[in-house]
């Protein structure tokens, strides 16, 4: 998906203050690097010197979506898009936000703006994708997952999985809905680091510390 | 800010994900003066220090009430971050499924604080998290596979035995299939367990318009539904392999095996 250095960005950044662009490419990179709260701080700051940054707006609102707020995210995307119309990433991500808030009608909306933008655009294609299966138009959504599965995007390509597994489940082809369950499993468990320690190996180091507690090493009452 | 100084009342949802919290979580949201917080890394700084390091759980053990009073003001700022008012007599939902691992620092920090905890037959707990695509993290991870599903499961199950065998863990059990089978009364009990009072207004949960962020939050937006009771039966061939990890838990429950 594009998004800070996409096309428009860099238009409207030329006019801005030196200082806000770099506030506003230090949110990009905090948010590439997941500091969403950090990436945060840095767009409302290059905002405070620079209040119609387009690109800082955009940077805001992922982070925001990033955070958790959904809402707060729509009302930044918005801004940014008041500045830049054109900026199809903020268009995708308003369209997925409205999918996954069952609002369909404006997931469409926004989707189709950006493919009106940008042919193609997987953002675009996978929040029309949520509203069909949201709207059980099943076979508007299958020719949408199977090629958004074929991407490259090891995430984008297990969520179309795991929605193409609730497109077989729903069509009574649970052999075929496993099938695809698993897929999207093994696509996200390659694309990510493991941890560490794992989160069943965490749980039982805490589950046999708590077991292993006498009553005077614990500072509430054990029972 | 040791707990009866405590800005708010607040309450626990939790449960193993993929159980129900977020649909309690929403019809306590229906009440007045109920902040529901959804997800949110409210512990995190006390998780960093009680719960990743490997010594860890002796901390959290040995920590003084002073030390304990840093975290619980931090989870405090924290509610506050997230644009929550809090006057007198308002009460905190804190409804994130997976704080069900960090159970016993949730009891160490908030021991008087009422939980709720979320049942579902455990077969489609472990069914529902393998199909569904979480941000990721340490957890979520375990998802990727049935069989890592199937474990976490277990040993989240077995941390909460622990804690009610160690450490008085004492919450209201709320079965998801008891509450889409009787919505008034299981309904009333969380209420009252809550401190709230009940009105018709509770069954509209799904039109509240609160923002959902959860992945459950498309079924919970079509209101209640029993679609997704006993799920699993129609994967029973592929989820054999995991049925006899999860039989203790399927008896210890009360849900039929087979």
């Amino acid at each position: 998906m594009q998004d800070f250095h996409g096309q428009g960005a860099a238009s409207s950044q030329s006019s801005q203050p030196q200082d806000a662009v770099s506030l506003a490419r230090q949110a990009d990179s905090l948010n590439a690097l997941g500091h969403h709260r950090r990436a945060l701080r840095a767009a409302s700051a290059a905002l405070a010197v620079a209040p119609d940054m387009a690109p800082a707006w955009f940077q805001a609102g992922l982070a925001q979506q990033m955070l958790n707020h959904p809402e707060e995210a729509v009302g930044c995307y918005l801004e940014a898009l008041r500045r830049e119309p054109q900026m199809t990433a903020a268009h995708a991500r308003l369209a997925n936000i409205h999918a996954l808030q069952g609002r369909y009608r404006e997931a469409r909306a926004f989707a189709q703006h950006a493919l009106a933008l940008a042919p193609g655009d997987a953002g675009a294609v996978m929040a029309l994708a949520r509203a069909d299966l949201g709207e059980c138009r099943l076979d508007d959504a299958e020719p949408r997952l199977l090629w958004l599965a074929d991407q490259d995007d090891p995430m984008l390509k297990s969520i179309a999985l795991g929605f193409l597994g609730d497109l077989r489940d729903a069509q009574g082809r649970t052999g075929e809905a496993f099938a695809a369950y698993r897929n999207a499993g093994e696509v996200s468990r390659a694309s990510l680091p493991s941890p560490r320690e794992s989160g069943s190996a965490q749980v039982r180091r805490i589950t046999r510390a708590i077991e292993s507690l006498t009553a005077q090493a614990w500072g509430a009452p054990l029972q | 800010m040791t707990e009866p100084d405590a800005p708010a009342r607040l309450l626990f949802v939790l449960g193993f994900p993929r159980s129900g919290t977020t649909l309690l979580g929403q019809i306590l949201a229906t009440r007045p003066r109920v902040a529901l917080l959804e997800e949110r890394p409210l512990l995190a700084k006390a998780v960093a220090h009680f719960y990743d390091p490997p010594d860890g759980p002796a901390r959290l053990a040995a920590a003084s009430e002073a030390e304990l009073d840093g975290y619980r003001a931090d989870f405090w700022a924290r509610v506050a971050a997230h644009g929550i008012a809090l006057p007198q007599g308002r009460l905190v939902v804190e409804q994130t499924a997976f704080n069900t691992v960090y159970l016993p620092l949730i009891l160490r920090l908030f021991p008087a604080a009422p939980i709720v905890f979320a049942l579902r037959d455990p077969r489609d707990v472990v069914f529902g998290c393998f199909r569904r695509r979480f941000a990721p993290n340490r957890f979520t991870l375990e998802f990727s596979t049935l069989e890592g599903a199937a474990q976490l499961y277990c040993d989240t199950m077995q941390l909460t035995e622990t804690c009610r065998q160690k450490l008085g863990f004492r919450p209201l059990e709320i079965r998801n299939e008891d509450l889409i089978a009787d919505f008034d009364h299981e309904s009333q009990r969380l209420c009252a367990f809550a401190g709230l009072d009940w009105n018709d207004a509770v069954r509209d949960f799904h039109q509240s318009g609160h923002t959902l962020t959860t992945v459950s939050g498309p079924q919970i937006r079509r209101g209640l539904s029993d679609a997704g009771v006993g799920q699993w039966r129609r994967y029973a061939q592929e989820m054999a392999p995991v049925l006899p990890m999860l039989r203790p838990w399927v008896d210890r429950f009360g849900y039929p095996f087979g």
